[in-house]
């Protein structure tokens, strides 16, 4: 896996804040998580990747963060539904820009949002996956990558 | 497009003409047939009329009898006598010859002459009757109109009269006959009409009952014909296994395909879809276009068929197909394009799709299996030189340092300043690392510990750091672990072949421990540094030790030797001026105290510890006041030693200049509850002693 690969998805999580009114958003170090047990919050916004690399992408925040988020996009609804769909909307964001960065040479499925970790059918057999924490206000969501060459 | 084959057809064809054939002559026959008993009808009512005028020219001839004398009344019954005894005799001889008459609307009717025997007879007999009878009347008529006197008139009536009176009911009689005779004849004809329809109708209906059982038992045969061949195709297209399907020439796919087509593609339904939908999401965009433009191609007649078989971009190709969570399964599949063409003109272009991903997969995993085979032999050279009990301790410990890295990495930070700690920490972590590495000569780790070093050099370098800047860690600490694992598969593996299997107790107390690696450690650094020393181990073997114990005692041995080689050991020349040995020597020493605890030495004939030098470089770390480090003792100096990012080495190497291993040592050692004391003499020597109180190998080995 390489850096640059990384770096792509990672920043398709900050252009989305990037769009927010509060747009303070910053990345914890880096670090890797065992495939066994997937890292997630609340809710999670997973996107399935094929090319050169296999496996998926997801993002996954708090309730809090989100309700947060929310209100500060001028959402005064707060329901799980408009979560799921904020979650979905950080996922396609990540898979935008992952699409126009990769151009025709990676495969980026429409997100699919689930409440928790996402299921082991999503990941890569023994594998570690990379988890970048995000932190946006007073809260931690995180981005976490699980993708193989073969 | 539109030719009717009439050779199939021709009986049906037939079989119609005849029956509208059939039915057109009934109609005409019975147009012809109402038409004429029309007339005969009328015969029939001249005929009847005829029956009543014989008996009202009678009554008429009496009426003009009373009537005579007075002038109204008399002209009145002349004008009713000419009328009746006109209307007879014109009507009677239209009946005998054929002519015309006067009908009951006052218009003339035409009459045809009566040929039935009975008809024609009875008309001959009354004409025999009616000619004298005839006379008298106009006899009657010109005399009137001559003016002849009453008593004259009287005579001629009684004549004529005692005429009437002997003919009058014979030919009433006659009348009857010609009546009954037409009537006869007209009723002949109808039964005659109702035949031939009857007739014309039955075999009609017969005709049409051919048609009907002809033409079914025709299309129940073709049905079962088609029910058949249809039956065969479904057959086919159930069982075959490729996906089978048809592009029609707007580019969209055929209504019939193979069921194995949906299970390729994953999906529910592909017919009159069109061909781009199909494959826009489960190929590249580029490859799509390729192919589209592959299949335009194909549509094309002027390209022959045999020319486009090399420009398929469609074979081999990969496609990823998403389910329902998001997840995609990856498949290799072969289209096959063959043009179904019809007199010359491409109709449509046939299509077969081979799932070959097993085949791909196996021909990937034996390509991944050589690979991974090369890189095991090259590996397997790389780590066959060190002890295998000693690597696997290094593989656990090597995971235990990479957990504590990834540890630190997930730890939040806040500030810069933590992040410089986390790279500090961090940085103890892999230079410990890279020392055992060293030590046992397995140079890749070695190497790519130093990496990570370099790379965390250059960040402890720059002004202001975020998380992203660590991406390059979570890298590089990923190729770690994964190298880790294949060394460590490759080590379990070695462990199977090895005849030496002890039992838990054995290995826990293994006494025969294997040293080597420090005298191997001492050899390369100080090869690499251009020195010559001796390495004296003793008691290193006699004293039983677990495993924590003798992990231990071997980081503090390859730190010490590391530092004594490095730092201690002056160069041959140097030693020479000195007038010492040009080989150094370095001693390790182990032994079991009274109390129980294990006592650690090791000591160099080196140069000892200079403390100005130590001095000067704090004094250029800039982290103390020049009036502090001026101040300290020489002990305190030394305690510089074993602070976190104090070197005193020229230039960083894998051996020395990192800064980072003595005061993990410390830390260690005062984790285990044990005691650090230095010892040494300006250009004779430098101890290090380290006491350690023993725990599980005490109790084992009471």
């Amino acid at each position: 896996m390489s850096e640059a690969t990384l770096q792509v998805f990672i920043d398709g999580v900050v252009r989305y804040f990037e769009h927010t009114s509060d747009k303070e958003v910053k990345l914890g170090t880096p670090y890797l998580i065992d495939n066994n047990a997937p890292a997630a919050f609340d809710y999670t916004g997973i996107i399935g990747v094929s090319g050169p690399y296999r496996g998926c992408v997801y993002f996954t925040a708090p309730r809090a963060l989100l309700r947060h988020l929310l209100l500060s996009l001028g959402e005064p609804e707060t329901g799980t539904e408009n979560m799921i769909d904020l979650v979905g909307e950080v996922a396609n964001t990540i898979s935008g820009n992952a699409r126009s960065e990769f151009g025709n040479e990676f495969m980026i499925s429409v997100p699919v949002v689930v409440q928790g970790a996402p299921d082991s059918i999503h990941l890569p057999k023994s594998l570690r996956s990379y988890v970048i924490p995000v932190y946006w206000k007073a809260y931690s969501a995180a981005v976490v990558i699980s993708l193989t060459s073969y | 497009m539109f030719k009717l084959d009439y050779g199939k057809y021709k009986g049906i064809i037939i079989s119609v003409a005849l029956f509208l054939l059939l039915d057109a002559s009934v109609l005409m026959l019975n147009f012809y047939i109402s038409f004429e008993i029309a007339e005969d009808a009328n015969s029939v009512n001249l005929a009847g009329r005829q029956r009543m005028l014989s008996q009202r020219m009678v009554k008429s001839l009496y009426d003009f009898k009373e009537s005579l004398g007075e002038i109204d009344e008399e002209q009145r019954a002349l004008t009713e006598l000419k009328l009746t005894y006109n209307l007879f005799d014109r009507t009677l001889t239209a009946f005998a010859e054929g002519g015309t008459t006067t009908g009951a609307d006052n218009q003339n009717v035409s009459l045809e002459q009566i040929t039935t025997a009975n008809g024609a007879e009875a008309l001959k007999t009354a004409q025999d009757i009616w000619t004298p009878y005839s006379s008298r009347f106009q006899e009657i008529f010109s005399r009137y109109d001559q003016g002849i006197n009453d008593e004259q008139m009287q005579v001629l009536l009684a004549d004529l009269m005692i005429y009437a009176k002997a003919n009058n009911l014979e030919l009433l009689k006659l009348m009857n006959i010609l009546t009954v005779d037409l009537e006869q004849y007209a009723a002949s004809k109808a039964t005659r009409l109702r035949m031939i329809q009857t007739v014309g109708i039955s075999l009609a209906v017969l005709n049409f009952l051919l048609i009907m059982f002809h033409f079914l038992r025709q299309l129940r045969e073709s049905d079962v014909k088609i029910e058949a061949a249809r039956k065969e195709t479904t057959d086919i297209l159930n069982t075959v296994n490729e996906g089978l399907f048809l592009i029609r020439p707007d580019m969209t796919v055929g209504l019939q395909h193979s069921r194995q087509l949906l299970d390729i593609f994953g999906i529910d339904s592909v017919a009159a879809q069109p061909v781009e939908r199909l494959l826009k999401d489960i190929i590249s965009e580029k490859d799509l276009k390729t192919a589209m433009g592959f299949i335009e191609l194909l549509f094309n007649d002027r390209i022959k068929e045999k020319l486009t078989g090399d420009l398929n971009p469609l074979q081999g190709i990969e496609v990823n197909i998403a389910d329902q969570s998001g997840r995609y399964h990856t498949k290799y599949l072969n289209f096959d394009f063959a043009r179904v063409s019809n007199q010359g003109v491409i109709d449509e272009i046939l299509v077969t799709v081979t799932d070959i991903t097993q085949q791909v997969n196996l021909e990937k995993e034996l390509a991944a299996s050589k690979a991974s085979s090369e890189q095991q032999m090259e590996m397997l050279t790389s780590i066959l030189h060190a002890n295998p009990s000693v690597l696997k301790a290094f593989v656990q410990e090597a995971y235990k340092n990479f957990e504590r890295i990834n540890d630190e990495l997930k730890r939040p930070e806040k500030g810069q300043y933590q992040y410089l700690d986390k790279i500090q920490a961090i940085f103890t972590i892999i230079h410990k690392f890279k020392g055992e590495a060293s030590a046992l000569n397995l140079d890749r780790f070695a190497a790519m510990a130093h990496d990570f070093e370099t790379s965390l050099t250059n960040l402890r370098n720059r002004d202001k750091l975020t998380g992203n800047d660590f991406l390059d860690l979570a890298v590089q600490l990923d190729k770690l672990f994964s190298y880790t694992d294949a060394v460590q598969q490759l080590v379990e593996r070695l462990a199977q072949f090895s005849e030496s299997r002890k039992s838990d107790k054995a290995s826990l107390l293994q006494s025969e421990r294997n040293w080597d690696h420090l005298s191997h450690l001492v050899q390369t650094i100080s090869t690499r540094q251009g020195k010559k020393i001796q390495l004296a181990t003793c008691g290193l073997n006699e004293n039983l030790l677990d495993d924590d114990m003798a992990n231990m005692i071997n980081n503090i041995c390859i730190q010490f030797l590391r530092n004594a080689v490095s730092h201690g050991i002056e160069s041959p020349l140097e030693r020479q001026r000195q007038r010492k040995s040009p080989t150094g020597r370095i001693d390790i020493r182990l032994v079991n105290l009274n109390s129980g605890d294990i006592e650690l030495t090791v000591e160099d004939d080196g140069q000892g510890i200079d403390c100005n030098v130590l001095r000067q470089k704090a004094l250029e770390s800039g982290r103390w006041s020049p009036d502090l480090v001026n101040s300290w003792s020489n002990r305190q100096l030394i305690g510089l030693i074993f602070k976190p990012g104090f070197s005193t080495a020229e230039k960083l190497s894998e051996d020395a200049g990192r800064g980072i291993g003595m005061d993990v040592i410390k830390q260690q050692i005062q984790g285990a509850g044990g005691k650090l004391s230095v010892a040494h003499r300006s250009g004779r020597f430098c101890r290090f002693t380290v006491t350690i109180p023993q725990t599980i190998s005490a109790q084992v080995a009471a």
